[in-house]
């Protein structure tokens, strides 16, 4: 299969920490490590 | 030489529900050998051990079958969903230390129904994010979510009939309530990274690989944390030494289950594989009740009830396997596909190929290398040097039922594994 590499529009940084469904899980683990602080 | 689709008429649908459930087999098989490990031990100890054998077999085995260059090009090509494993080894790892709080507070029965809503959060996330059951039929909705409360009722009727009700009261039950539900979010949560990388066109041996690290750092800072810091910790793992080679062949059914399990996400979704996977619970209670013997001090009634929850968890598999995504939901998830290739650069008709089972990857990669045989020989070499000093410990164990169970978990890790290198090579 011939390979077209598409252009980044954004740095990979910027495309990584921009990107809202990243912040659904990093929510849930800090508030996972919330409740484990609670426990102890 | 792989399969890409020669020699195997098998849709991409039947595929991935039959990875669910040789997931359910072997995440059920990895149950068996924890139960010889002897009482006594720190569950956070315990806990590490597996994860350890976990890494071993999460390295060794992807290599095995794709080689190092193939794994190293794979997260070359997708570095930026690297963060994303090593997140969902995190998420694994502090909703594993958080069910060991529920079980302590609540007690197995009222825990394990609560973190087994997993499959009905990732559900919600594979709809709200990746526009899984979106421009379906309502028919397909129902078989769909249908089958996995199903299947959620069924483990709770099985959680309930085969626990003791040890639960405390007051404030530490309402944290174990607490614990449960958040291991449930966590988990279900789990599944959004893995459903990103498949859609992304990862490899899952490539996405495993990373995962790990996320999960046994995680795991060791945790286990330090709640054993006073790394000289007890040790100390205890150096006392359970005996029991180590169990932890880690139970890390390494988890291993083969859990790989399944992210086969059954890339090719059929969240919604429908994890709830596929978690009738795990049904072969954790098959070793459980046929090798173990722990239904036989179970009253009539519980029987019944150990019966009416495993045909609703049967039923409700059988329900989600009839659900083939239609045209209009593939053409959802094709969107999902075109935001991700949209934001990291990626070639949408090459991560499309991915996506339908093929593996361009595979014929770029390059030889493999002839150390990749040594790690191989090294991994094993530590299962037989745990295995020389490991201790079986005095339990009635039906050997006649083990073998039946044992030959049937092999016959279908056979058949899933074969049908998804002749119609994927394992891509």
């Amino acid at each position: 299969m011939q390979r077209r590499i598409p252009r980044l529009k954004q740095p990979m940084w910027k495309a990584i920490v921009t990107d809202a469904q990243l912040w659904a899980p990093v929510g849930v683990l800090a508030a996972g490590l919330a409740l484990l602080a609670l426990m102890r | 030489m792989n399969g890409n689709g020669k020699g195997s008429t098998l849709s991409l649908h039947q595929l991935g529900v039959i990875c669910g459930l040789a997931a359910g087999a072997w995440l059920g098989a990895a149950e068996a050998p924890a139960k010889l490990v002897t009482l006594g031990f720190s569950p956070f100890v315990i806990s590490l051990g597996m994860v350890t054998g976990v890494f071993v077999a999460r390295w060794t085995v992807p290599m095995a079958l794709k080689g190092t260059s193939y794994v190293w090009m794979d997260l070359i090509e997708k570095k930026h969903l690297i963060v994303w494993a090593v997140l969902a080894g995190m998420l694994w790892a502090v909703a594993n230390v958080l069910t060991v709080f529920a079980i302590r507070n609540v007690g197995l029965s009222i825990a394990f129904p609560l973190w087994n809503t997993n499959s009905l959060v990732g559900l919600f996330w594979g709809w709200l994010l990746f526009n899984e059951l979106k421009g379906s039929a309502a028919r397909e909705w129902a078989k769909v979510l249908g089958g996995a409360v199903a299947i959620v009722s069924g483990a709770c009727l099985l959680a309930y009939a085969t626990t003791d009700s040890s639960a405390e009261n007051g404030h530490s039950a309402a944290l174990g309530v607490m614990a449960a539900l958040g291991a449930g979010v966590l988990w279900g949560t789990m599944y959004i990274p893995y459903r990103k990388a498949y859609i992304s066109g990862m490899n899952p041996l490539s996405f495993v690989t990373v995962f790990t690290f996320g999960e046994l750092a995680t795991t060791l800072v945790l286990a330090m944390l709640f054993h006073g810091g790394y000289d007890p910790m040790m100390e205890e793992i150096a006392r359970m030494r005996p029991s180590l080679f169990w932890l880690f062949l139970g890390g390494f059914c988890w291993v083969l289950g859990d790989l399944f399990q992210q086969y059954a996400v890339k090719y059929v979704g969240i919604g429908r594989g994890i709830p596929l996977s978690n009738t795990n619970q049904l072969w954790g209670l098959a070793w459980g009740a046929l090798v173990f013997g722990e239904l036989a001090r179970l009253s009539g009634s519980a029987q019944v009830l150990v019966v009416a929850g495993s045909v609703i968890m049967i039923i409700g598999a059988v329900a989600i396997g009839k659900a083939e995504a239609a045209k209009d939901e593939k053409a959802s998830w094709k969107k999902a596909v075109e935001r991700e290739c949209d934001r990291y650069g990626m070639d949408l008709a090459r991560i499309t190929a991915i996506g339908e089972g093929h593996d361009p990857l595979a014929g770029e990669s390059g030889r493999r290398r002839w150390w990749e045989a040594l790690v191989v020989v090294g991994a094993v070499g530590i299962f037989v040097w745990l295995a020389l000093s490991a201790e079986v410990p005095a339990m009635v164990m039906d050997g006649g039922w083990m073998a039946v169970i044992g030959v049937a978990s092999v016959a279908i890790l056979g058949v899933a594994a074969g049908l998804l290198w002749k119609r994927t090579g394992f891509s």
